[in-house]
């Protein structure tokens, strides 16, 4: 079928059509879910019968609350604190602080001053049960009042960080086209910032000089990152993640020049993990599975994998087509349990397997495609964990017709 | 309309090959550009890229091109080069999800027999007569998915419609369409 054609002639209908699917998308839905749209008024009339009601009905809760704890509550370890959750002023909870690069203050002790980022249901909730809360496990999210008090007190806050000692810190996920997305500071003191990404160059800002480079792939700069393009020794290299893709930043910290290192990463599903390394002992090591595997080949676009905590261990999900391996590790590396999902089949023989590749990896799974023809299979997962970077590599191996047609190299990473 | 203007004097800036004229595209509709070309592709710096692209063409095109509506233009440019990198990328593999849509359109005898640019531009004349006789949320519905490769989820956000409800109503015009080319143009199944 030439889906070209296909698509051109969709694509040259009358613009005039075009243009009203795309300035009135939304009206029916809206109509339906938004009555308040139709009708701006009741938005008023609920918000002022929502203050009354709360004006009305505040004094009586806090009376019957303050009741409640003083009758007929009894303290499970006799700590003094009741684990009741007291009235908070929103103001201070749950707000999080843009500047100290926390935006989830106080959710996430086991993972504080780490610098992977996921979603919120990744991330182990602070204990919020109230036999456990002593006086000094105060969160953000929890507040515990103080037994026998007439008023509730104001809880107590845990310090935010101003800045993370920690060189490896979340950064702000905000539009990559907004400004900034990207902020962190190096051991050094130094700080990076991005401050723009127009295609086709981004902006950095380097303790206050702004560096550009060029985003376009046929500059990129892959692999060797002992010198820069100058010739210049002593390297930083800054991994990030972002919106599903990968790249890493290789920046001179004499030249202070940034350049793009390797963004062969391929897209991920979609990205939970935010890191910035600039661990010199990790990016050592780095730059040698960078050197010594194949990270760049470009066979199996489908080909993705994510890395990404859970609990207190990590998950390196690979998916090509579909079917999925799932690696559990835990922080030191170790193996945990693999996961073959039932999509992986065993259609290819080993006899054939063997001959086409004549390596020694280890089979791990074989999936099918769709498309009768193609099979894949997983040759080989390794993982290794150096200093804080767990680094995951899959050989993925493509056949058509029984031959082996694309060989290619996954490796992804994250910091733990 | 004030768009109109805005879309007069690009035109006017492309057409003195005042190279400003992409910057104010891009300003102007880089992110409805960026937005087709991501549903498409899936990935950010594809899309930035096949954005770049269009706006070349666009600097190509125009002149001897005066579009009315550059928006539309600029994002058939952009439509065609998403695709056209799309299915070069996945060239002998299946048709990627993104483009789900194609395969929807192909069960239609027409366009399998479309043929060249001629036969193109009628057969989307005729489209354009048939979805321009649909009711309002049939017709932006079916152009949301076939033209800007909105996905099912994306359409049923936007209408407030559930997958099932908007699967059949792409159905029942797609085969309304079928028919009415059919007996329109003499296409035959």
């Amino acid at each position: 079928m030439n889906y070209e054609l296909i698509n051109e002639t969709i694509g040259l209908m009358d613009f005039d059509l075009i243009e009203a699917a795309d300035e009135a998308p939304q009206s029916a839905g809206a109509a339906r879910v938004a009555p308040f749209v139709k009708r701006p008024w009741l938005k008023w009339a609920a918000a002022a019968v929502a203050i009354v009601v709360i004006a009305a009905g505040t004094p009586l809760a806090l009376k019957a609350i303050g009741s409640f704890r003083n009758e007929n509550f009894v303290p499970p370890n006799g700590s003094g604190n009741s684990g009741i959750v007291a009235p908070v002023d929103s103001s201070e909870s749950d707000s999080g602080d843009p500047e100290s690069g926390d935006p989830e203050s106080g959710s996430a002790p086991e993972l504080d001053n780490t610098d992977v980022v996921s979603n919120s249901s990744d991330v182990p909730v602070a204990n919020s049960d109230p036999s456990q809360s002593g006086s000094e496990g105060v969160s953000s999210e929890t507040h515990t009042g103080e037994q026998g008090s007439e008023t509730p007190e104001t809880p107590n806050q845990p310090e935010k960080p101003d800045k993370p000692n920690d060189p490896y810190y979340p950064f702000d996920p905000d539009d990559i086209y907004g400004t900034p997305y990207l902020k962190w500071e190096e051991p050094s003191g130094e700080t990076g910032e991005l401050i723009k990404t127009n295609m086709p160059a981004v902006t950095y800002l380097i303790n206050g000089k702004a560096l550009t480079f060029s985003y376009q792939k046929s500059v990129y700069i892959k692999k060797t990152a002992d010198k820069d393009l100058d010739g210049n020794e002593g390297i930083y290299i800054i991994d990030y993640y972002k919106d599903g893709r990968g790249g890493t930043l290789a920046k001179n910290e004499n030249s202070g020049r940034l350049m793009q290192y390797d963004t062969s990463i391929p897209y991920q599903e979609p990205g939970e993990v935010y890191v910035i390394s600039t661990n010199r002992d990790a990016i050592d090591k780095a730059k040698q599975v960078a050197i010594s595997t194949d990270v760049a080949l470009s066979g199996i676009e489908n080909a993705a994998a994510s890395v990404y905590p859970s609990g207190d261990n990590y998950v390196i999900r690979l998916s090509v087509h579909e079917g999925n391996v799932e690696v559990y590790i835990d922080k030191n590396g170790g193996l945990l349990k693999l996961i073959v999902n039932e999509e992986f089949t065993d259609q290819l023989s080993s006899a054939r397997l063997s001959a086409a590749s004549e390596k020694v990896y280890t089979k791990i799974a074989e999936l099918k495609s769709n498309n009768p023809n193609w099979k894949y299979a997983v040759l080989r997962t390794h993982y290794e964990k150096w200093g804080d970077v767990i680094y995951a590599v899959f050989d993925v191996i493509g056949f058509m017709d029984g031959n082996e047609s694309e060989h290619t190299t996954r490796q992804y990473h994250c910091v733990v | 309309m004030e768009c109109g203007v805005n879309d007069e004097s690009i035109v006017a800036l492309f057409w003195n090959r005042d190279e400003s004229a992409v910057a104010e595209a891009q300003k102007q509709y880089g992110a409805y550009c960026r937005y087709i070309a991501e549903n498409v592709l899936g990935d950010e710096r594809d899309a930035e890229e096949c954005v770049n692209d269009a706006l070349l063409s666009a600097w190509n095109s125009i002149p001897p091109k005066r579009p009315e509506n550059l928006k539309a233009y600029l994002g058939m440019l952009v439509r065609n080069a998403s695709v056209n990198r799309r299915l070069r990328n996945n060239a002998k593999k299946r048709l990627p999800k993104s483009l789900d849509s194609l395969d929807e359109l192909g069960e239609i005898a027409a366009f399998r027999d479309v043929d060249g640019e001629v036969g193109a531009r009628e057969l989307a004349r005729l489209i354009s007569d048939f979805v321009r006789s649909l009711g309002t949320t049939e017709r932006n519905v079916f152009i949301r998915r076939y033209w800007y490769y909105d996905s099912i989820d994306e359409i049923c956000k936007r209408c407030g419609f559930g997958k099932s409800k908007v699967k059949m109503m792409l159905k029942r015009t797609r085969d309304s369409l079928a028919e009415y080319l059919k007996e329109e143009a003499d296409y035959e199944l």
